[in-house]
């Protein structure tokens, strides 16, 4: 019994030491966790206002022609959240690496407005990018094959088009999505690419209208269709008169194989009709490697058939980073433009 | 008068506007994983081990101490859930992702909040992720079709995916 009743008294003595430290872990463990919980808090949010960029360096090497290096673009953004349902975007643009008056380049305004966000898609008010083609809205130079951007998306749709005025762009479960916009229009007797007016002190005696229905409910499919209607193409009444712009694509990965094809084509009332036609394949061979071949078939002056091929590769040094080779063949009335180029681009 | 309909037009969506885009809330996700019945979450602190891992997937530090996640009990001890972050191109993402035996089960897009490349959301993208399993330097066995114009957002989900079995593997060594 003496034995007994000192063993007992140490082992409650051992117990409710141990209950005690418990108690004292859990304490520290929960103290822990909220000094935690404050340094995530601060850390974690992401800022109201972002910057981010995009910039491409090309070099040209050309038959007839001098041989050109260009930093072909310098572009900065500027976002910021006014509040969870209200946002600004902005781009500006520096091309040609040099503005200003007698210079070979520009600084230009791209992007600037105010989005409103909805359940189910949202609405944008001021200049923004026209919701047409494949590089129109997309063309940080990460995302598509090809040092230049490929010549239908340069001359039948004149991109980077953007336009002033209100676009609503809603979606649904299926996946499907639409935009509906009016917006200001283009102001040209000539070609398409020259009547961009900028937004800047842009004549808007008559507006113009933008739907684009897209599909992109199956795995690896996308296919999209825009009509653009310009009420009066120079703006002047008696002159060449209302356009219209119907351009549709599709877009299918099957594993790393890539196809596209995308069609333009400009109905003017009293003016020429312009058309192209782009057929892309493409393979991703890892990450860090794709190759690609591309015809391009357009007609922007009513003299015939323009034809430029291309062919080459990607190499994405990181996801956000891309170093570019391609060679390049035209036919006579594009250009008889056959050599290389190489490129560098980035974005962040 | 058209001027008229569009300001018009522009008030009433002002008034309604709302910017994310709850497909399922985190607690739902959870109970429907483990059948309704919610385990207690635990918690994986972050090593320096752990965080170079998560940095070389991400591209960038991860922005926490730990993180936390929720392990079923029983037969289901091998299963984990995980509720992770990620930044598409300026917002984030929420994506819950389910891993059994060290092999992804679900990938469910939570929450977006991104203005474009909401095109994740979608079955035909996740399904992709079903039974893949870590290879070779922390990627995916497999690769994952992205979707254009979507590409950021295709790479924040694949990311969350990987650090989700980085941190699986952790918590079941």
């Amino acid at each position: 019994m003496k034995r007994i009743l000192p063993l007992t008294l140490v082992m409650m003595c051992c117990a409710t030491t141990s209950f005690a430290n418990e108690d004292k872990v859990a304490e520290l463990q929960a103290q822990l966790n909220a000094l935690a919980d404050y340094v995530e808090a601060q850390s974690v949010q992401p800022s109201k206002t972002t910057v981010g960029g995009y910039g491409e360096l090309h070099y040209n090497n050309y038959q007839n022609t001098s041989n050109k290096i260009d930093m072909h673009r310098y572009v900065l953004f500027v976002n910021h959240e006014f509040s969870d349902s209200i946002r600004f975007f902005s781009e500006l643009e520096v091309e040609h690496a040099i503005s200003g008056a007698g210079q070979t380049g520009a600084t230009e305004l791209e992007q600037a407005f105010i989005q409103f966000e909805q359940r189910g898609g949202n609405i944008k008010v001021g200049m923004f990018l026209m919701p047409v083609g494949i590089i129109n809205e997309t063309h940080e130079p990460s995302t598509f094959y090809g040092t230049e951007r490929n010549p239908i998306d340069k001359y039948i749709i004149p991109t980077t088009w953007r336009e002033g005025g209100v676009m609503y762009s809603g979606y649904s479960e299926t996946g499907l999505s639409y935009d509906l916009a009016i917006h200001s229009g283009l102001n040209t007797t000539t070609s398409i690419r020259s009547g961009r007016q900028h937004v800047g002190n842009a004549v808007a005696d008559s507006l113009a209208y933008t739907a684009r229905l897209k599909y992109a409910g199956i795995q690896g499919l996308e296919l999209s269709t825009t009509i653009n209607y310009q009420e009066d193409l120079d703006q002047v009444a008696g002159g060449i008169g209302s356009a219209t712009l119907i351009e549709a694509h599709a877009v299918y990965s099957l594993g790393q194989l890539k196809f596209t094809g995308l069609l333009a084509n400009w109905t003017i009332d009293h003016g020429q009709n312009t058309q192209g036609v782009l057929l892309e394949s493409s393979y991703r061979i890892n990450a860090e490697w794709g190759v690609f071949a591309r015809q391009n078939t357009w007609d922007d002056t009513g003299a015939g058939d323009k034809v430029q091929y291309n062919a080459g590769f990607n190499y994405w040094a990181h996801e956000d980073v891309v170093l570019k080779f391609d060679v390049q063949q035209q036919n006579v009335l594009a250009g008889d433009k056959d050599g290389f180029n190489l490129g560098m681009g980035y974005q962040f | 008068m058209r001027y008229t309909i569009m300001l018009s037009a522009l008030l009433c969506f002002a008034m309604t506007a709302h910017a994310e885009q709850v497909f399922m809330t985190p607690q739902a996700y959870i109970q429907a994983q483990f059948d309704g019945a919610t385990p207690k979450p635990k918690v994986i602190w972050l090593n320096q081990g752990l965080k170079a891992k998560m940095a070389e997937i991400l591209n960038h530090d991860y922005a926490g101490l730990r993180v936390r996640y929720w392990q079923g009990e029983g037969e289901q001890a091998f299963k984990t859930v995980w509720i992770l972050n990620e930044i598409g191109k300026e917002k984030h993402i929420t994506v819950g992702i389910a891993i059994n035996k060290q092999r992804i089960e679900e990938v469910k897009v939570l929450v977006f909040r991104e203005s474009r490349g909401w095109e994740v959301k979608h079955d035909f993208f996740t399904r992709q992720f079903k039974q893949l399993f870590l290879g070779d330097e922390n990627r995916l066995n497999k690769s994952i079709d992205s979707i254009t114009g979507a590409t950021l957002s295709v790479r924040a989900v694949e990311k969350l995916a990987r650090i989700a079995l980085v941190l699986d593997k952790e918590v079941q060594d």
